[in-house]
């Protein structure tokens, strides 16, 4: 059960993230839209301002779950190299402990601003308008996915703490 | 102030003083904007003045302008949270959150002047105060004081005499403008100002949507030699507001010392507008040889009539957010023509 | 508790936390939320900036290009094109010392005229000339310096984001501070050249050479595929990326379309080519699987950096820091020297945008006050912030190439790799300081 859960949250992860490319790949191409409309046709293509800026934060928070899966944030292993293997454990649960903390304050202090949003459906620009809600959605979303992944990071960290030194090496991050 | 460390004891003087910390400012730089210049350089230091000699209160402040706290489109909700105590930034932005406060922008051709601009969204505002009180309440704000823009007019590379001058040709400007320009027959370029001396110079598009201080400061004149004065008019569309539990927090002799000061910080700010948008001419015809001309009033009803009915689509939208639309509109309209301006376009009778 | 100690406690406490192995973005965030929630004695306002940050941290176009710098550099890697321009300029110099740093260096800079980022830079030839590098022999160290320093051209030869950031600020052109940038990128590709050289020919086991039976330094032979072909035939299979440079070039100077938009024409161009060369649609799910993991981990470090310098803007400690240096009465060169050193202090916590949107209005009035060139003083000021993408604890460049490389590389071999490098870049900084024309000259003619 747990497993199939698991297995569920990481395909979601990647399929988020996927998306999340291939938004960056459809704005390449609405930008590029928008600069041949314009010099060619003298008809640009309204809106494009907009959604690119916009959906810059959604790309992020499309494509973090995977990559907190993938451990792929960065840190500093000066001294993580030199302590033993219940140190690094340790560390891993705390860090991971802290990334917790950050994606609930995220989804926290991100909840009353996606009600009223999405409530009077907040929307940005005049000419074309484009609609803010659905980003705060994808904020929250994208922090509870990674919410998951650094639960799971720490809960296997601190498995490993109280496991005896043999049976370690088989559960090291990353491992699927 | 809640958002700013709170009071601190002072023993040093006679009586006990007390220190607030407010932390001020929002996306535009203190520097380059008339409504930001004035808030960081009369605003601030005015308070601070009359606290200290009036009050028991040593006013600091910690300046966050230029999106060092808050970008243009974070300000509103940065000192709802608090993050800001004060929020001196653009309202133009939040397109529908304050719909009710970007009003000017959909009505064009209203008064050039930044001065008639902003007594008129005053006398709005005065005449709704449960309106815009609310508005603002429902942001955890206190509304305080309006600061206009300069007079939006078009800076470009080649002149225009006629309104169909402008056919077929780019021009930029920001989102809130763009309306003004399609109807027309010219290519909307969106775009914000530190990008439009390359575009103007390389030719992304050949003419810019702005009000003359800017312009000087950007040192576009440079490039496009022309400036027409198409009647586009300033407009009050940003200003200074308070976060309501940092307003409720201070004490009653220094909230009426905000609320006087900034009132004269309104009238500031806009004659403010209007001499730098002056002198800004000037410099720029003395500097680069610019060419200033003026639409024709036939020329101006063109242009005019070729724009879109936005006071009613202002109306429209207004009413589905539950403010009285017609006579918000009404009131602004009649409020400028009270301040001397003619409107060449009957917007509501159509 | 007074904010300046806030302050410091709170660069003490990511001093640590990095240190001790909490990721970067954890201990961003921990530390500008404690930090703002001690300045304001209020839990809610220090937890809103979690909330808002996240949301318009990244809001903006000229963050939106970095997305698709970093695609564009994933097509070149994974198509081969910047493979090919590597060999190229790899068969150029390979009979110098440390020639494949050179080539490295000097590919950099032709991608610098594309790309605006460097951490784009960095992300492709991580992959790219560090492997190539490796497989020669050459000591980890200088392949990484190699590749961290070299990312630096990508913000220093036009399109640069950081430019386009100093330019809004302080009302300088954009189009004037993109040409001043040329020559002291020139310079820099120099200065680095020279640099490895010396620093090959002092110890040839950084470049991959060993003693050989007489006692003579050699190379690991490099016959095989790359000298098999000749210069002419390489030239060839690396002319499409000219061709996107003067795409780019041309574009923008041609009035086709922005510096911030050029980003879009690049990644266009490069996903031409790579279908051009037979990339087909498993070839751009590995391209997007390969941005994605890079795009993620660098916007949440810019998110999570700009939290930290909201913080310290809340702080009040930058602008007590810039007055303290403009009401020392002391003389330019002395407040130059000052000024540069707060940056490259700062270089050290921050980011490179979040750093001249804190510092540059608050050293405008200081630069006005000595009459300083804003061209001269805004390249000056662009290459120290870029020092600080090379330092740690916090360098950008660095973690972007972490995040690509893997786990085959420490961050702190990186950091250590990079060091040769940012002395290298303070030359280049002193030549610019004391010979202003390297900067103001290009500019003039237009
Ligand atoms: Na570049
Ligand atoms: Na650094």
């Amino acid at each position: 059960m747990l497993k199939k859960l698991n297995h569920f949250m990481n395909n979601l992860c990647f399929g988020t993230s996927f998306l999340g490319a291939l938004i960056v790949f459809g704005l390449m191409f609405l930008i590029c839209g928008d600069i041949c409309g314009r010099v060619f046709f003298h008809k640009p293509i309204i809106g494009t301002t907009e959604i690119a800026q916009n959906m810059t934060a959604a790309i992020v928070f499309l494509m973090l779950p995977w990559a907190t899966k993938l451990g792929q944030h960065v840190r500093s292993t000066m001294i993580l190299s030199k302590l033993p293997k219940k140190g690094v454990e340790f560390m891993n649960a705390a860090s991971y402990l802290l990334g917790i903390i950050l994606f609930i304050g995220i989804i926290v202090s991100s909840w009353d601003p996606m009600v009223h949003a999405t409530k009077i459906k907040d929307v940005q620009g005049e000419v074309f308008s484009f609609p803010l809600y659905p980003i705060w959605w994808i904020v929250i979303f994208g922090s509870a996915m990674s919410l998951y992944q650094c639960f799971r990071k720490f809960i296997e960290a601190v498995a490993a703490l109280f496991r005896n030194s043999s049976k370690i090496k088989t559960n090291r991050e990353g491992c699927e | 102030a809640c958002g700013g460390g709170g009071a601190t004891d002072n023993t040093q003087g006679r009586s006990e003083r007390k220190t607030i910390t407010l932390t001020i400012g929002g996306g535009h730089p203190s520097n380059t904007m008339s409504y930001t210049k004035v808030a960081a350089d009369f605003f601030q230091p005015e308070v601070t003045k009359r606290c200290a000699e009036k009050t028991n209160y040593d006013i600091e402040w910690i300046d966050a302008y230029g999106g060092t706290v808050a970008g243009l489109d974070e300000a509103l909700v940065a000192t709802q949270n608090g993050l800001l105590d004060v929020f001196a930034s653009t309202f133009a932005f939040d397109t529908k959150k304050l719909l009710l406060m970007n009003l000017p922008y959909y009505v064009p051709f209203s008064s050039q002047d930044p001065v008639i601009a902003t007594k008129a969204s005053r006398m709005v505002a005065e005449q709704f105060p449960e309106v815009y009180d609310g508005l603002w309440k429902q942001y955890n704000q206190k509304f305080l004081a309006f600061g206009p823009t300069g007079d939006y007019e078009l800076i470009s590379k080649f002149p225009i005499a006629k309104a169909a001058d402008v056919k077929g040709h780019k021009l930029g400007g920001a989102g809130s403008v763009m309306p003004w320009l399609a109807g027309v027959g010219a290519t909307p370029v969106q775009s914000t100002f530190n990008e439009v001396y390359t575009n103007l110079q390389t030719g992304v598009y050949e003419g810019y949507v702005v009000w003359s201080d800017t312009a000087m400061r950007y040192k576009w004149d440079e490039i496009a030699k022309y400036y027409t004065k198409v009647g586009f008019g300033a407009a009050a569309i940003q200003g200074i507001t308070v976060n309501l539990d940092t307003w409720n927090s201070l004490p009653k002799e220094v909230q009426d010392i905000f609320l006087e000061v900034a009132a004269e910080y309104e009238e500031l700010s806009a004659e403010t507008a209007k001499s730098w948008d002056e002198e800004a001419f000037a410099v720029m015809e003395k500097n680069n040889g610019l060419q200033v001309t003026e639409l024709s009033d036939e020329e101006k009803a063109i242009w005019l009539d070729s724009i879109e009915n936005l006071p009613e689509k202002w109306i429209a939208a207004a009413n589905e957010q539950g403010f009285p639309g017609r006579e918000i509109m009404e009131a602004y309209i009649k409020a400028q023509e009270e301040l001397g301006h003619v409107y060449l376009r009957d917007w509501l009778n159509e | 508790m007074e904010a300046a100690v806030i302050a410091a406690l709170s660069i003490v406490g990511l001093l640590v936390l990095v240190l001790l192995g909490v990721h970067v973005i954890f201990s961003l965030a921990l530390m500008s939320f404690i930090g703002i929630w001690l300045l304001t004695s209020n839990f809610n306002i220090a937890l809103s900036l979690l909330g808002t940050t996240s949301f318009s941290g990244v809001k903006e176009y000229t963050f939106t290009v970095i997305p698709l710098f970093i695609l564009m550099g994933s097509f070149m890697g994974r198509s081969g094109v910047a493979r090919d321009l590597f060999d190229t300029a790899n068969y150029l110099v390979k009979k110098l010392p440390g020639g494949m740093g050179i080539a490295t260096v000097v590919s950099n800079a032709v991608f610098a005229a594309v790309t605006g980022a460097s951490v784009a830079s960095a992300t492709v030839f991580s992959k790219i000339s560090f492997p190539a590098m490796k497989s020669y022999n050459y000591k980890t160290s200088l392949a990484l310096g190699a590749v961290a320093g070299s990312s630096v051209l990508g913000m220093l030869i036009p399109p640069s984001v950081l430019m386009i950031i100093y330019g809004m600020l302080s009302e300088t052109s954009i189009g004037k501070l993109f040409v001043a940038g040329v020559i002291p990128g020139l310079v820099m590709v120099f200065i680095y050249s020279i640099g490895i050289i010396l620093m090959c020919t002092i110890n040839p086991e950084l470049g991959g050479r060993f003693k050989n039976e007489h006692g003579k330094w050699v190379a690991k032979s490099e016959e095989g595929e790359t000298d098999a072909q000749g210069f002419l035939k390489l030239f060839i299979k690396s002319a499409p990326i000219f061709g996107v440079v003067l795409l780019v070039i041309g574009g923008i100077w041609g009035g086709f379309f922005t510096p911030t938009e050029a980003s879009a024409v690049g990644a266009f161009s490069t996903f031409l080519i790579s279908m051009a060369r037979g990339m087909r649609w498993n070839g751009i799910k590995a391209v997007f699987m390969d941005s994605a993991g890079t795009i993620a981990t660098v916007m949440f470090l810019l998110i999570a950096a700009k939290m930290y310098s909201r913080m310290l803007a809340m702080s009040g400690v930058t602008v007590t820091l810039a007055s303290m240096i403009a009401d020392s009465g002391l003389g330019s060169g002395m407040v130059l020297f000052l000024i540069c050193a707060a940056l490259v202090l700062l270089g050290c916590v921050l980011d490179s945008n979040s750093i001249l949107l804190i510092m540059v209005p608050l050293i405008l009035p200081v630069a006005a006050v000595y009459g300083w060139d804003l061209l001269w003083f805004g390249i000056v000021m662009i290459i120290v912030v870029e020092m600080g993408i090379l330092t740690p604890p916090f360098g950008m460049v660095v973690f972007a190439m972490k995040s690509t490389i893997g786990d085959e590389v420490k961050v702190e071999e990186i950091f250590r790799g990079a060091a040769p490098f940012i002395f290298m870049m303070v030359i280049v900084i002193l030549l610019c300081i004391f010979f202003p024309p390297l900067v103001t000259w290009l500019p003039s003619l237009i």
